[in-house]
């Protein structure tokens, strides 16, 4: 749902080689490469994105934030994740091993504060980078209670994407990658289409209803 | 006689003592399954950026996923280039060992470029036989 790109030409070699129909861009390259990624041979839906951090005094941002473009709301602490869930409109909260802490449905139900659908953006690139990064301790925790969050997520209906960006384009993960992770990570094949299919093209269709 | 029945006195405790032990010990030694060897097949598509080397890349391929997926792995799992395409930049990585070390070894070779840089593996399809996917290398 986000990779980062440096030039236009990257995200037409990245669109030609992988299997991806919805792809976020941030705001800014999206806006510079709007004509090029027009000209993909793929039928492949590019969306603008932005990550907003999110705290308890900037909470209000979040409804008056820009609906032109596709937000990932990073919340700072677990206050800010919560007033996140209350919020009556669609919001996608980004899972990266900071926010992790954060997003526990012990602490945060998503589904059954929130008044209207919420989506969790599983920004797998960034747990891969930590697991390579972290000592062996923190890396197999980290990966552990990601796998328990998008579990949970998933019995409660909770709407989970996946990301693969970690650094500029070739560093990122490629669908299929995100697929195999997904495998390693115990998950059913029914449940990656969902992560990778059915929610996604279910968040679209939220956001261009503007709800 | 005497010596039969003395021979019999002894037998059967020893047998009775035996009959025990294989009660106890034998539904642990149902329950314990040894992992199976299977041999996978994996085909992946190589994607390189102008400045990389695809030859040098195929040539450390087989090191890079032995050294993602641990040193004392090494001993029960086996990952290997089985056939290459440089006309598609395609081939076929063999990997030997229990069911834990193909999900390793696909692991691996979705993240090298992210620790190594350069080239990019795509797995595309998976198979326990070679045949089916030489179909898919050209």
């Amino acid at each position: 749902m986000l990779l980062h790109f440096a030039t236009c030409d990257d995200i037409l070699k990245y669109v030609s080689e992988d299997d991806v129909t919805i792809l976020g861009l941030d705001e800014n390259i999206y806006s510079k490469c709007f004509e090029s990624i027009t000209k993909a041979d793929k039928d492949v839906v590019f969306l603008p994105r932005r990550i907003v951090e999110v705290s308890v005094n900037s909470i209000r941002e979040v409804s008056v934030a820009k609906k032109s473009v596709l937000p990932a709301f990073k919340p700072r602490d677990i206050a800010s994740a919560r007033s996140l869930a209350r919020i009556r409109q669609s919001a996608v909260i980004l899972l990266t091993p900071e926010t992790l802490q954060f997003v526990d449905e012990y602490e945060v139900n998503f589904l059954k504060q929130a008044h209207t659908r919420k989506f969790i953006e599983v920004s797998l690139g960034e747990f891969i980078k930590n697991l390579l990064g972290a000592s062996i301790r923190q890396g197999a925790k980290s990966m552990y209670m990601l796998s328990e969050t998008i579990e949970k997520a998933l019995k409660s209906d909770v709407g989970v994407v996946a990301s693969g960006a970690v650094e500029m384009y070739p560093k990122c993960l490629f669908t299929t990658h995100i697929d195999v992770l997904l495998y390693s990570m115990g998950f059913s094949k029914r449940e990656r289409r969902m992560i990778l299919e059915i929610y996604p093209l279910e968040l679209l269709d939220i956001w261009l209803r503007g709800e | 006689m005497l010596i039969s029945l003395a021979s019999l006195a002894i037998a059967l405790p020893i047998r009775r003592e035996l009959g025990a032990l294989i009660d106890e010990l034998a539904p642990a030694l149902l329950v314990r399954r040894k992992s199976k060897r299977v041999k996978r097949y994996i085909l992946v598509k190589v994607v390189c950026n102008d400045k990389a080397n695809i030859v040098q890349f195929i040539k450390e391929f087989e090191k890079r996923l032995l050294r993602l997926v641990g040193e004392l792995e090494k001993l029960e799992c086996d990952v290997t280039v089985a056939s290459i395409s440089r006309a598609s930049n395609r081939m076929i990585v063999r990997v030997r060992g229990d069911y834990r070390c193909f999900k390793r070894a696909l692991v691996a070779l979705s993240i090298q470029h992210i620790v190594f840089g350069d080239c990019i593996a795509i797995p595309i399809r998976t198979s326990g036989l070679i045949s089916r996917l030489r179909k898919l290398l050209y």
